[in-house]
C-alpha cells in the first residue's frame, strides 16, 4: 500500500488534482460563511471549465482563458444566487437547476462546436519551476503557478473575514437575527458572497480544464463540486484546512485510480463518509448557524 | 428592493429546515394551476428550438424526431414510459420528503442501492420461477433503498445532520462502491472490455403488460399514486404534513416529530430503490457504468414542478421520459446532439418560479390584484 | 427644562399597530448629564418608545428630536449616531468574539486601535470581559457588558438602556448602577428602562410611568416617591369587578415539588411548589421572562425539569408530552403562530391531527365555541387571531382535559375577543377542569383567577387567593428575591 503513497508520481498528480477540488472548495466555503449553500458549485465548475477552454482555444492564449474562466464562474454564482433568493427555488433546488442547465448548454455547445473535441494541447499550464532534480522538491515546486494560487486565496480569505467586511459577512450567515438587527443588508452580502464564490470556483474550473485533465467532455467535473462542499465541512470551515482536505480527498481518489489493489481503492468512499460523521456527531461541523436558511427576496 | 426574512432561532438541532422548505413554499401562495404548468412546457420547448435554431440546426428535424421517438410506434411509446417509470418514482420520493419537512437528494445513490440489490438477488435465485425472482427482488430493492435512506433520515432526525449533504455523500458512496462492485467480484466473466455484471435471466425480466406499456410504468404510477392519495387524505398523511409545515405546532399536538420523520424519509429512499429496482429487471437487466442517467436529479426537479399539485408527477416524468428517450432519435435523425434534451428537462421549472417571481414583484402584484377583483 | 435643546426630546410621540395603540401622546425629555427612568410594564409601550427613539420606526403623530436634530416624525426616520442602545436581547453574533461584535456593530476591523478603545472603555467601566472569547461562551452578564462596551465605543451622547440588570447577579447590580451614574456624570444622557424600583430609586435624576401605551406620571428628581407609589403607578389602581363567582373546588389535580429548570446554565425555575384543584383557575403573574413560560412547558412535557409533576397523584415528569396528555394534561400556546396553528390546513383538519379524525358534530362544536366562520373547511389563516385561539381552546376542550395550561391566551387579541376568551376559561373551570394561565397583564389575571402566583427570577415571589391585595402583588413584581445589599 505504501509504496505508491511514496512516489513523487502520485504525490504530483494528487496535487494538482487537488487544486480545482481546492478553488470550488474556497468558493463554497465564502458562500457558506455568508449564509448561502453553495449547491450549484459543480455547475460553477462545469460551466466555467467549458468557457475557460473555449476561450483559451479561440484566443490561443491560456491566461486569457482562466480570466474567462473567473468571469463566467462569477456570472453562474450571481445566477445561483438569482435563482435561489429572487426566484425562490432556494439554495438547492437552484444549485441542482444550475447543474442540469449546465451541463446541456455545455454539452450542446461543446458537441456543436467541438465535434471532434475540445482540448487544450500545446496550451495546457506548465510547470512553473524548471526541474530542481530532487524528485520530492520537483513534486512541490515543478506544479503550475494556479496551485500556489490556492493556497495565496486561501491565506486571503483568513485575513478577510478578520477585516470589516469580512465581519458583516459572517454575520449574515452566522446569525440572521443580529444582522438583521445590526442592519446588514443580508440580501445584498449575499450575492456579493456568491459572485465571489462563483469567482474563485472559476478559477479552478479552468485549472481542470487548462492543468489538470486538458479536454472538456460533459462528464470532467465528475462530482468534483460536491467533493468541495464536503471539503468545507471536513474543514470546519477553515480555508486553510479546506485546501488540506482537497488534497486529502485527491489523494484517495489517485490512489484508487493508481493501485491496482481493489480492497484499498475502495477507501475512496472515505472522505465521504468522514463527512457524514462530521455533520453527524462533531461540533465542528455546525457550520454558520444560518446557512442554507433561504432567503426570498421581494421586489418593490 | 425589500427583503422578506424568514427565519426560525431553534435550541433543537433537529428543528432547523433545510433551505428548501420555506423558499419555493412562497411559489405556492400564486400556485402553479395547470395553465402555469402548460405554459411552461410550452415556453422551455420553445426556447430550446430557438437554442437549436440559433445553433444551426433544423428545429423540424429535431421536432419530428421527437414526435417520432416518442409515439412513432409501440415500441417508442414504450421505451419513453420505459424512462418515464423512475422519474415517476424519483419525483414521489423527493415530494413525500418534503412533506414532512425534509430534503432528498439521495434519489441517485438510493435507486442504484436498490438496483444493485434487485440485480444480485435475481441473479442469486436465477433457478426459481421468474415470478419468484421479481418478486424478492422487487422487495429487496426497497427495502435496500430504505435503508440508504434511513441512514440519512436518521442522523436528521435525531442529531440535526443537514440531510441534503448527507445523501449527496451517500450518493457518491453508492456510487463507488457499485463501480467497484461491478469491475470486481460482480464481474461478468463474459465482459471483456468495460466491467459490468451478468444478466438478469429472461423469466425474471419484466416487459410490455400492453404493447407499448411497460409493466414497470404501471407500478411506477400506482405507487406514485398510492403514496400521494396516503399523504393527502389519511390520518397519518395528515400529520407528515403538518409536521412539515410547523414543526413547532406537531410537537405541540404531541406528535412523535423524530420518528415520523426518519420513517418518511425511508418510505421516500423505499421508492427510489424500487426505481432502480424496476430499472434493472425492466430495462438494464445488468449493471454497467453509466446505467444511471441522473433519474435522482431530474426527479427533484419534477417534484419542484408538481409540488402543490402532485397528480402533475407522472405527467412531468413522461413528459420529461419523451425528452430523454428522444435523445438518440434527435441525434440520429437531426445530427442534434442530445445534451439539448437536457436543457429542454431543465427549463421548465426555471418558467414556473420565474413566473412566480414576476407574480410577487410590484407590477406582478398590481396586476394579481387587478385580476383578482373580478367579480366571481 | 433645558433638556429639549441638547437632549432627547419627545413630543406628543402616537405609534399604534393595527388596532393596538402603542405609544399614546407620549412626551419626554432627558437632559445630558442625567439618568432619566422608564418605568412600566411588559406591553406598556416601552420597546415601542425605543425603537421609535432608535429611528427604526416612525411614529404616526408627533417627533423626536436629540439635541435639536430630529430623530423621528411621521413617515421619516433618521437613525442619529449619537444615540446608542443596549437592547434586552443582546444583539451578538455568539460564534464571535467581543472584539469582532463590537467591530462589527460599527463596521471598523477588530484591530489593535479598537482593542485600545474598548480597553480603555472597560478601564472606566471597571470591568474585564475577556475581548478574545466567542460571545457564546461567556455569562449572561458578562455579554451584556460586551454590548454595554459596544455601544460607548461609539461615543454616543444618549446612552439607551433597556431593562440592564436582567442578567446580572444581585451582586453585581450595585456596581452597575454606579457605573450608570458616573456614566451621567461625564455628561451622557442616560434613559433607562426598568421596573426594578429599587433600583431606579438609585439613580434616576427623573423618571416618568408609562401604563397601557400613556404617560401616568412624571417625576422630576432628585428623589422619587415612595415604591408603594410607584409601584401603583405602574399596575394602576383600579380594582377590577371580580367576573369569577365563588366556586366549589374538587379535589387536588395537579401538584409541582422542588421544581428546577436550566437552559444554557441559567435557571429558569427555582425550586417551584404549586397545588392545584379542579374546578381552579391558577394565574402566573410577573413581567415576562420571569419563568411563567418555562413553567407552562415543564408541566406540558416540552422542557425538561427536575423534581417532581404529579397528575392525580400520578408522577408524570418523565413521560413525553403527548403521553401527559393521554392523561388529560393539555397546553394550548398563545403563540399561535409559532406553536399551535398550521395557516393551510383546514379546522376540520386542525381536529384530525390530533383526534385522529374530526369530531362528528363539528360544525355544532365551532359554533358553540363562537368561532366564525364555523366552517371547518376553512382554513386556518383564514381566521382572525381571536378566532384561532378559540379553535385553540375548542380543540383543547374537545379532549376533555383534567388539567388545561393556557399561556397568553389573549395576546394579540382585541378587546371583545379577549374578553370572550376569559369567560370561556371561567366557564370550563366551571365544569370542573384545572386551569393554569400565565399572561402579563394583571388585570385580566385578577378578574378570572382564583389564585395568583407572581413569578420572580423563576422562583413562585407569593401567592394570592380572593381577595387580591394589589399592592402586595405588584411588591412581588417589582422587587428583586434576594435583598441587594
Amino acid at each position: 500500500m505504501f509504496d505508491l503513497l511514496g512516489t513523487a508520481a502520485f504525490w504530483s498528480s494528487a496535487i494538482t488534482g487537488a487544486t480545482p477540488i481546492a478553488f470550488a472548495a474556497l468558493g463554497a466555503l465564502f458562500a457558506s460563511r455568508s449564509g448561502s449553500l453553495f449547491v450549484g458549485v459543480e455547475a460553477t465548475l462545469l460551466g466555467s471549465a467549458f468557457v475557460a477552454l473555449v476561450v483559451a482555444v479561440q484566443s490561443g492564449s491560456t491566461w486569457l482563458g482562466v480570466l474567462a474562466g473567473l468571469l463566467s464562474g462569477l456570472v453562474l454564482g450571481l445566477v445561483n444566487g438569482l435563482l435561489s433568493m429572487q426566484l425562490a427555488m432556494g439554495d438547492v433546488v437552484a444549485g441542482l437547476v444550475l447543474q442540469i442547465l449546465v451541463t446541456g448548454a455545455t454539452g450542446l455547445l461543446v458537441a456543436r462546436w467541438y465535434p471532434n473535441g475540445l482540448a487544450a494541447g500545446a496550451l495546457q499550464l506548465g510547470p512553473s519551476w524548471p526541474s530542481t532534480g530532487d524528485g520530492a522538491l520537483d513534486v512541490v515546486v515543478r506544479q503550475p503557478v494556479l496551485v500556489y494560487a490556492a493556497v495565496v486565496v486561501a491565506v486571503a480569505m483568513v485575513a478577510f473575514f478578520r477585516t470589516a467586511p469580512g465581519l458583516v459577512v459572517r454575520a449574515s450567515g452566522d446569525s440572521l437575527r443580529v444582522a438583521y438587527a445590526l442592519r446588514v443588508p443580508v440580501a445584498r452580502v449575499r450575492y456579493a458572497a456568491l459572485s465571489v464564490a462563483g469567482a474563485i470556483t472559476g478559477v479552478g474550473g479552468a485549472f481542470l480544464a487548462l492543468g489538470v485533465v486538458g479536454v472538456f467532455t460533459t462528464g470532467v467535473t465528475s462530482g468534483r463540486g460536491f467533493v468541495a462542499l464536503a471539503c468545507v465541512i471536513l474543514a470546519a470551515w477553515r480555508p486553510v484546512l479546506a485546501v488540506v482536505a482537497a488534497l486529502l480527498f485527491s489523494a484517495a481518489y489517485t490512489y484508487g485510480f493508481q493501485t491496482d489493489d481493489a480492497s484499498l481503492a475502495a477507501l475512496q468512499v472515505l472522505p465521504y463518509v468522514l463527512t457524514i460523521v462530521v455533520i453527524a456527531f462533531s461540533k465542528a461541523g455546525r457550520g454558520p448557524a444560518d446557512e442554507g436558511k433561504g432567503l426570498v427576496v421581494v421586489g418593490r | 428592493m425589500s427583503v422578506d426574512i424568514e427565519t426560525q432561532a431553534s435550541t433543537d438541532p433537529a428543528a432547523e429546515d433545510s433551505s428548501a422548505r420555506r423558499a419555493p413554499a412562497v411559489l405556492a401562495r400564486f400556485a402553479a394551476p395547470i395553465g402555469l404548468q402548460v405554459l411552461a412546457f410550452v415556453v422551455a420547448i420553445a426556447v430550446s428550438l430557438l437554442l437549436v435554431a440559433a445553433l444551426g440546426y433544423d428545429v423540424g428535424a429535431v421536432l419530428a424526431a421527437v414526435v417520432d421517438g416518442a409515439f412513432g410506434s409501440a415500441h417508442a411509446v414504450s421505451s419513453s414510459l420505459t424512462q418515464a417509470a423512475p422519474l415517476v418514482l424519483t419525483a414521489t420520493a423527493v415530494w413525500l420528503a418534503y412533506q414532512v419537512g425534509l430534503f432528498n437528494v439521495g434519489g441517485d445513490g438510493q435507486l442504484q442501492v436498490g438496483g444493485l440489490a434487485a440485480l444480485v438477488v435475481a441473479l442469486a435465485l436465477g433457478d426459481l420461477p421468474g415470478v419468484l425472482t421479481i418478486a424478492v427482488a422487487v422487495v429487496a430493492a426497497v427495502l435496500g433503498g430504505a435503508a440508504w435512506a434511513a441512514v440519512a433520515g436518521l442522523l436528521r432526525a435525531y442529531r440535526g445532520a443537514n440531510e441534503v449533504i448527507s445523501t449527496i455523500m451517500l450518493n457518491f458512496v453508492a456510487a463507488t462502491a457499485i463501480s467497484l462492485l461491478i469491475a470486481g467480484p460482480l464481474r461478468s466473466p463474459s465482459a471483456k472490455y468495460t466491467p459490468r455484471t451478468d444478466r438478469v435471466a429472461a423469466d425474471a425480466q419484466l416487459g410490455d403488460a400492453v404493447p407499448g406499456i411497460p409493466l414497470t410504468f404501471l407500478v411506477a404510477l400506482a405507487l406514485g399514486v398510492v403514496t400521494v392519495v396516503a399523504v393527502r387524505r389519511t390520518s397519518i398523511g395528515l400529520r407528515l404534513r403538518t409536521i412539515g409545515l410547523n414543526r413547532e405546532a406537531a410537537t405541540h399536538a404531541g406528535l412523535r416529530v423524530q420518528a415520523m420523520q426518519w420513517q418518511a424519509f425511508a418510505v421516500s429512499g423505499g421508492l427510489a430503490g424500487l426505481a432502480g429496482g424496476l430499472v434493472i429487471l425492466g430495462y438494464r437487466y445488468y449493471i454497467a457504468p453509466g446505467w444511471v442517467p441522473a433519474w435522482g436529479l431530474l426527479g427533484i426537479v419534477i417534484a419542484f414542478l408538481a409540488l402543490e399539485s402532485p397528480g402533475l408527477i407522472p405527467l412531468w416524468a413522461v413528459v420529461l421520459g419523451i425528452i430523454g428517450a428522444a435523445g438518440p432519435a434527435i441525434k440520429g435523425a437531426a445530427s442534434v446532439p442530445d445534451a439539448i434534451t437536457t436543457v429542454m428537462q431543465g427549463l421548465p421549472v426555471v418558467v414556473v418560479f420565474l413566473v412566480g417571481a414576476l407574480a410577487r414583484s410590484g407590477p406582478g402584484r398590481r396586476l394579481h390584484a387587478a385580476l383578482s377583483r373580478k367579480p366571481e | 427644562m433645558s433638556a429639549g435643546q441638547d437632549g432627547l426630546d419627545v413630543r406628543g410621540v402616537s405609534k399604534a399597530y393595527g388596532s393596538t395603540l402603542a405609544n399614546q401622546e407620549i412626551d419626554l425629555q432627558v437632559a445630558p448629564g442625567t439618568v432619566h427612568v422608564l418605568l412600566g410594564e411588559n406591553g406598556a409601550g416601552k420597546s415601542t418608545l425605543v425603537n421609535l427613539i432608535n429611528g427604526r420606526e416612525a411614529p404616526d403623530a408627533g417627533e423626536i428630536r436629540f439635541a435639536g436634530a430630529l430623530v423621528a416624525a411621521p413617515g421619516h426616520t433618521r437613525p442619529n449616531p449619537a444615540i446608542a442602545t443596549v437592547h434586552q436581547d443582546l444583539a451578538l453574533v455568539p460564534v464571535m468574539t467581543g472584539l469582532e461584535n463590537i467591530a462589527l456593530a460599527l463596521r471598523r476591523r477588530p484591530d489593535r486601535a479598537l482593542r485600545r478603545a474598548a480597553t480603555e472603555i472597560q478601564d472606566r467601566l471597571g470591568t474585564g470581559v475577556d475581548l478574545d472569547r466567542p460571545v457564546e461562551e461567556l455569562e449572561l452578564p458578562q455579554r451584556q457588558r460586551i454590548e454595554l462596551v459596544k455601544a460607548l465605543v461609539a461615543q454616543p451622547r444618549l446612552l439607551v438602556l433597556d431593562e440592564p440588570t436582567t442578567f446580572l447577579p444581585p451582586a453585581e447590580t450595585g456596581p452597575f448602577l454606579e457605573l450608570v451614574r458616573r456614566l451621567a456624570a461625564d455628561g451622557l444622557a442616560v434613559l433607562m428602562i426598568t421596573h426594578r424600583l429599587d433600583e431606579a430609586q438609585a439613580v434616576a435624576d427623573s423618571a416618568t410611568v408609562l401604563r397601557h401605551g400613556r404617560v401616568v406620571a412624571r417625576h422630576a428628581g432628585p428623589q422619587l416617591p415612595s415604591n408603594a407609589e410607584l409601584a401603583a403607578q405602574i399596575v394602576g389602581t383600579a380594582v377590577p369587578e371580580p367576573t369569577r363567582p365563588r366556586a366549589e373546588f374538587g379535589p387536588e389535580v395537579l401538584r409541582l415539588a422542588h421544581v428546577s429548570a436550566v437552559e444554557s446554565g441559567r435557571t429558569v425555575l427555582d425550586d417551584v411548589e404549586l397545588s392545584l384543584r379542579a374546578g381552579e383557575i391558577l394565574g402566573l403573574a410577573g413581567v415576562d421572562g420571569n419563568g411563567q413560560l418555562e413553567l407552562l412547558e415543564v408541566i406540558a412535557g416540552l422542557r425538561r425539569c427536575s423534581g417532581r409533576i404529579e397528575l392525580h397523584g400520578e408522577p408524570v415528569q418523565h413521560l413525553p408530552l403527548r403521553k401527559r396528555a393521554g392523561r388529560g394534561l393539555h397546553y394550548v400556546s398563545g403563540d399561535r403562530r409559532r406553536a399551535g396553528i398550521v395557516p393551510t390546513l383546514t379546522i376540520a383538519e386542525h381536529f384530525e391531527v390530533v383526534l385522529g379524525r374530526a369530531p362528528r358534530d363539528l360544525d355544532a362544536l365551532l359554533r358553540a365555541a363562537d368561532v366564525r366562520p364555523p366552517d371547518p373547511r376553512v382554513r386556518a389563516d383564514g381566521l382572525s387571531g381571536g378566532n384561532q385561539q378559540k379553535l385553540m381552546m375548542a380543540r383543547a376542550f374537545q379532549r376533555s382535559p383534567a388539567v388545561l395550561l393556557v399561556s397568553y391566551p389573549t395576546q394579540g387579541l382585541d378587546v371583545l375577543a379577549a374578553a370572550q376568551l376569559r369567560q370561556v376559561l371561567i366557564e370550563r373551570a366551571d365544569t370542573g377542569i384545572a386551569i393554569v394561565v400565565a399572561s402579563g397583564d394583571l388585570d385580566e389575571l385578577l378578574g378570572i383567577c382564583d389564585a395568583v402566583a407572581v413569578m420572580n427570577g423563576g422562583r413562585v415571589a407569593g401567592i394570592q387567593r380572593r381577595p387580591f391585595d394589589r399592592d402586595e402583588l405588584s411588591s412581588w413584581y417589582t422587587t428583586r428575591q434576594e435583598l441587594v445589599a
